[in-house]
């Protein structure tokens, strides 16, 4: 199982480092890993979240072309345990609207940490929790449908 | 319910932040340049894929104006080879006057290094790609970087095999540039597009206006297209003149770009 998911994220990062750039807004390509890290989250699928979140990440952080590597993997790091220590038990039950909440709050988080990373500071940072917010539906909604929740699968 | 994989947090989150602090040096930088050629092949892959998508959603979205702007090409192309006709005479004009002059075309191959795109930024916001060319290759940093003609951008960090390009679109970057005509700014990237700011009020800025490099600060060479101006945005009680510059380049979708190597 751990191979496939390697295998898994390995080819999203592939997608999201060459194929998804030709879909940005402001030069703000569609947050497409950070998303599927979320929704693992609202699913209560922690370990695939981790897993996902800290490999991915460092793997994006190796190939895109910032100046310094390792920001977006501290920022998802950060993210994910400020979630397990504040959200935990709520995630898997919020409501929609909570949900687009938090996609959107754990985006501004996240843009902020890259931004304050980059030391270049600009408004236009809420660009990446905006395109965020627009595709969080089609993620939320993909994995209440089709991936099942952690609970269950322990009972 | 399961214990979360810390072991595993632990060391990623060790390798990141030694990685933040040691990714200025030059090994670390190097190596990220040498990787950048896994991505090559997905990237070419991927480049098919995205116009064929970005195609198929034309196809399905905008076929009127498709049709449309069909016919006006149609119309473009009769005038465009019309417009070759009589620029391959004036070439031939133009050689005959040459070889009576005795005057020998000097040939400046070598210029420009073409080089091709390999990665985008992920999170992107600072407007920055990866080349896959490097200091192998005779790429420096600072050097011009243009596509189909017009700047694109400037070279920041090189390595071996590849090399870092920050583009005119990022709010970071401030070119100097001049107005066909007269009249002096800076340029930098917005969300609106490319601004020229800081322009006097004794120039007389037109709507077309050709906007260049200017060599101010010795920084750029001088002359490198950027764009033509598409709107003025200051009130004509300001201090300064602000323009919006059109360039013709999709800073979001390119692919082969060249390097001023002299």
């Amino acid at each position: 199982m751990i191979f496939l998911n390697l295998f898994i994220i390995l080819v999203l990062v592939i997608i999201q480092l060459a194929f998804l750039p030709h879909f940005a807004v402001f030069g703000y390509g569609p947050p497409f890993f950070l998303a599927v890290v979320l929704s693992f989250l609202l699913v209560s699928r922690r370990n695939e979240a981790f897993l996902y979140g800290c490999l991915g990440f460092l793997l994006l952080d190796w190939f895109s072309p910032d100046l310094r590597f390792g920001g977006q993997t501290i920022a998802i790091i950060a993210i994910l345990l400020l979630t397990q220590l504040l959200l935990e038990k709520y995630l898997a039950v919020i409501p929609f609207i909570w949900a687009m909440l938090f996609y959107f709050c754990t985006g501004v988080i996240f843009y902020l940490l890259l931004m304050i990373f980059a030391n270049a500071y600009s408004w236009q940072f809420i660009i990446g929790p905006l395109y965020l917010l627009i595709l969080a539906p089609i993620f939320y909604l993909v994995y209440k449908r089709f991936i099942t929740l952690e609970e269950k699968i322990e009972v | 319910m399961k214990k979360l994989p810390y072991r595993l947090v632990l060391i990623v989150f060790s390798l990141a932040v030694l990685g933040f602090i040691l990714s200025p040096l030059e090994p670390v930088t190097n190596a990220r340049g040498f990787s950048q050629k896994i991505l090559f092949y997905p990237k070419r892959g991927a480049d098919i894929g995205a116009q064929n998508v970005s195609d198929w959603f034309l196809a399905l979205f905008l076929a009127r104006q498709m049709v449309a702007e069909n016919n006006r090409l149609k119309d473009k192309i009769v005038s465009l080879q019309a417009n070759i006709q009589s620029l391959k005479e004036k070439e031939a004009e133009n050689e005959l006057l040459k070889k009576q002059l005795g005057f020998i075309q000097s040939q400046k191959e070598g210029d420009f290094l073409p080089v091709q795109v390999t990665s985008y930024s992920a999170s992107g916001g600072r407007h920055m790609v990866w080349i896959d060319q490097g200091e192998k290759a005779g790429v420096k940093k600072d050097q011009a970087v243009l596509s189909q003609g017009y700047l694109a951008g400037k070279v920041i960090v090189t390595t071996l095999d590849a090399s870092q390009v920050i583009l005119i679109s990022s709010s970071d970057l401030v070119v100097p540039a001049t107005l066909k005509g007269g009249g002096m700014g800076l340029l930098h990237g917005s969300l609106a597009g490319l601004e020229l700011e800081d322009v006097p009020t004794t120039s007389k800025i037109e709507i077309g206006q050709e906007v260049a490099t200017s060599s101010l600060g010795a920084e750029w060479p001088a002359g490198l297209p950027v764009g033509q101006v598409k709107k003025i945005l200051s009130s004509p009680s300001e201090v300064f003149q602000k323009v919006l510059v059109s360039s013709p380049l999709n800073f979001t979708d390119l692919k082969f770009i060249s390097v001023k190597i002299r």
